[in-house]
């Protein structure tokens, strides 16, 4: 998985290249884990007065 | 269809939203089947348009749904190690990430392992009504043991916050509860996440006299507790 990072102003954007194949294992049943995971980035953004925002992508 | 599969990756159900509710950017046109050909799915890129308290947990959220192949992923195998040690390296990990101080007690057992952070300023770990730390614990449980065969529970706290939270929620619970036998009518607590509800339809699984039930949409979506016929 390759993690693209590009910060504008105080939003943090996240891109997540992902295979096809591994899809699934990102976003999880119901995008349980994708949601989990854009939980836990903004919560740690909040700190750093960020506002972040994650894209999957394949 | 790519549209409708970009909004399943955004745990939204066909309906949920109105239309003003997400854009759609369509990034490369569907072309048909042709003689029997597959025809391949349009690229497309959804945007949710939602204000925060509607639903918090993927405001602005982007998702792409690709119909075409992409190369093969490459095979790596993650070697298991000890349960303990490989949640305490995910935690101090993560916690480095937040820029969260703290300590990481970790017992293992048979079939839980469960970890507690303490340090002073433990707020961001643990979120809005824990969804930070609930969704930490989630992960944990993802990434750790990712084959449910053979699996142990993974529960993650900080400072004992999951448990008075549990103990404050079972009080909260069984006195609407007691409130319900009383009156015979049912009532609605306050939304609560997933995580809280479960609490309230624990502590009143032996109640033969009331019934528990959750209702409504993230976020609002709370428990109702009602006279059990």
């Amino acid at each position: 998985m390759r993690v693209v990072a590009v910060e504008e102003g105080d939003t943090l954007s996240l891109s997540l290249y992902v295979s096809k194949d591994e899809m699934g294992k990102v976003i999880g049943k119901q995008g349980r884990i994708a949601r989990a995971l854009r939980v836990l980035v903004r919560a740690s953004a909040v700190r750093a007065g960020k506002h972040a925002v994650i894209d999957i992508v394949d | 269809m790519a549209t409708q599969r970009a909004l399943a990756e955004l745990d939204i159900a066909p309906g949920e939203l109105r239309d003003d509710q997400y854009r759609v950017d369509v990034l490369v046109q569907p072309e048909p089947g042709y003689l029997g050909v597959e025809g391949t799915d349009a690229l497309v890129e959804v945007t949710l348009l939602l204000e925060e308290s509607e639903f918090p947990a993927a405001e602005e959220a982007d998702a792409f749904d690709v119909a075409e192949n992409d190369e093969e992923a490459n095979g790596e195998e993650w070697i298991p190690e000890a349960g303990s040690a490989r949640l305490r390296e995910l935690l101090t990990t993560v916690m480095d990430g937040m820029g969260v101080e703290g300590k990481v007690r970790i017992v293992e057992r048979a079939d839980v392992l469960s970890a507690d952070v303490s340090g002073e300023d433990l707020g961001i770990l643990i979120g809005k009504r824990g969804q930070a730390i609930d969704a930490l614990e989630y992960l944990a449980n993802v990434i750790l043991y990712p084959n449910p065969a053979a699996r142990k529970r993974v529960v993650v706290d900080a400072e004992g916050y999951k448990e008075r939270r549990r103990q404050s929620i079972e009080k909260v619970a069984v006195r609407r509860a007691e409130e319900v036998v009383r009156r015979g009518r049912p009532v609605q607590l306050e939304p609560m996440t997933a995580a809280e509800r479960k609490i309230v339809h624990l502590v009143l699984k032996e109640w033969q006299e009331v019934v528990t039930e959750s209702q409504g949409r993230e976020p609002t979506r709370a428990v109702v507790i009602s006279p059990a016929h």
